[in-house]
Order: C-alpha cells, then structure tokens, then sequence
C-alpha cells in the first residue's frame, strides 16, 4: 500500500476504480496483502481488516454506482436544440478529421464545384451543332489511331551495368 | 416538386428531367426520367469524370454542359449549387450538315 511502483499494488488498485467483469468480488485476504505490500504489513490488526473490507465494499458500489449509465434518466434529459447542433458539428469536424487523415475522405465524398448560376438557361440553351460533334468524333478517332500505332522498339538493353569493366 | 427544379421542367421539347444530389440521389424527377435511378446512377459517374478532365490550363475553368447525343435525343447535363441538372431533349441541331 502506498508504493506507486509495485505492479501488484496498482493492480489492486485499478481494479478497485475500474470495476469490470473481472474485478473479483472478495480480495484477496489481507494476509496475502501483508506478502505483497511487505513493509506495511503488521501495522493491520484483526479488526481493521473487517473495518477495511467493509469500506471496500462501500468504495465499490460507489463506484459501480457512477460508472451504471441510468437510461431512465438520461431519456428524460433533455438537450437544448443548440447543444445539439454544437455536438453534431463536433462530432462530424472530428470524423472529417479522421477520414481526411486516412486518405479517405475523397471516396466518401464527391466533390463537385459551385458550377454554373442559372442551370435552366444552359439547358434550354441551343444543342451543339452537328459540324462540331463531327469534328469532335473525327479528332477522337484518329487520335485513338495514332495512340493505337505507337509501337515500342527495343534498342538497347533494359538493364545497364554499371562500374563492370 | 416545382421548387426543387429550378425551372428546368418547363424547357420547351423537354421529353423529361432529372436533379440529383452531387452523390447521385434524385431529387426531383419528370417525364421519361421519372424515378429512372438507372441513368441518374450514369449520369453522376459521367459528371464525376468529366470534372476531373481540364478544359483549359487554368484549373478555375470547369465544364458548363455535358451533351450526351444518343440518335435523336440528347441529355443535357449541368451542375449548379452542387447538384446536377439533366434535361433529356430531342436533338433537333439547328445547322444543316455540311456536305
């Protein structure tokens, strides 16, 4: 007890703060205490460790107390409109900030421009003329030919060696 | 639902219109292109390529319309305020072909 640096101490310890499914429900006797504490050992008479053991219990259901989430109470309290829109802002700036980290924001979210002001004037606007779909249909083929024609020649050897004589 | 179009349901020889959200969710639909999630789907992946491709050296400079021709109809496609307009029209070029 009181040692900061005893790994079986803070085990006690923790497991007493944080109950959980493991914490056990009786410690171990105070005996076994003195063997791991040590030094502190023969200061415990008989009675104060009925006195501590109850305190215990006490320390434990306080504990277990605040940690229980009371859904009936938390059905009946209400948060204020602001409150919720802050917290709603909140949470998604730190889920941006998440997704932009793993470099995946760009799949969740497609990015489109402002674009255009009056999209019923460009849409009723006049259509392309043929002569231009033409020009853009002949241009595309034979730009898809000139790609189709580039062939690779080998000349040289891929893999250079270098200080060989 | 008129609200919503923002006027493109009244383009004169519109066989019908589609705006969706910029991940593709309709929004307002008429005509041929009632409902039609099929070709909003086509349309959203076309708009998202086409954004990627620049049009001039400078990068501010974005597209205006898309012209898809398919025979005598042809979807006109924009984007404005972060949505995407559709307006399927019959495909009437006012020029005569050059012969």
């Amino acid at each position: 007890m009181g040692c900061c640096f005893s790994s079986d101490e803070d085990k006690v310890e923790t497991n007493i703060q944080n109950p959980n499914e493991r914490t056990p429900l009786l410690y171990p006797q105070p005996g076994e205490q003195q063997n791991q504490g040590g030094r502190s050992g023969p200061i415990y008479s008989q009675q104060n460790q009925t006195g501590d053991e109850q305190s215990e219990f006490t320390r434990i259901l306080r504990q277990t107390a605040i940690n229980v989430i009371d859904v009936t109470s938390t059905e009946s309290h209400n948060i204020e409109q602001g409150d919720m829109q802050d917290r709603a802002t909140q949470y998604s700036n730190r889920l941006n900030m998440v997704l932009q980290g793993s470099g995946k924001s760009r799949v969740y979210r497609p990015n489109l421009p402002t674009g255009i002001t009056s999209p019923q004037m460009t849409l009723a606007a006049a259509p392309i003329s043929i002569s231009d779909v033409q020009l853009i249909t002949s241009v595309s083929e034979k730009l898809a030919n000139a790609a189709r024609e580039i062939k690779i020649q080998h000349k040289e050897s891929l893999v250079v060696t270098f200080g060989v004589p | 639902m008129a609200a919503p179009a923002h006027g493109i349901d009244r383009i004169p020889d519109s066989l019908g219109y589609l705006v969706l959200t910029e991940d593709g969710a309709v929004i307002s639909s008429g005509g041929q292109l009632e409902n039609d999630e099929v070709t909003a789907n086509k349309i959203t992946k076309i708009v998202h390529t086409a954004y990627k491709i620049p049009v001039t050296g400078d990068s501010r400079d974005t597209l205006r319309r898309i012209s898809v021709i398919l025979d005598d109809v042809v979807f006109m496609i924009t984007v404005s305020q972060k949505k995407i307009f559709v307006s399927k029209r019959h495909y009437l070029p006012q020029e005569p072909v050059p012969a």
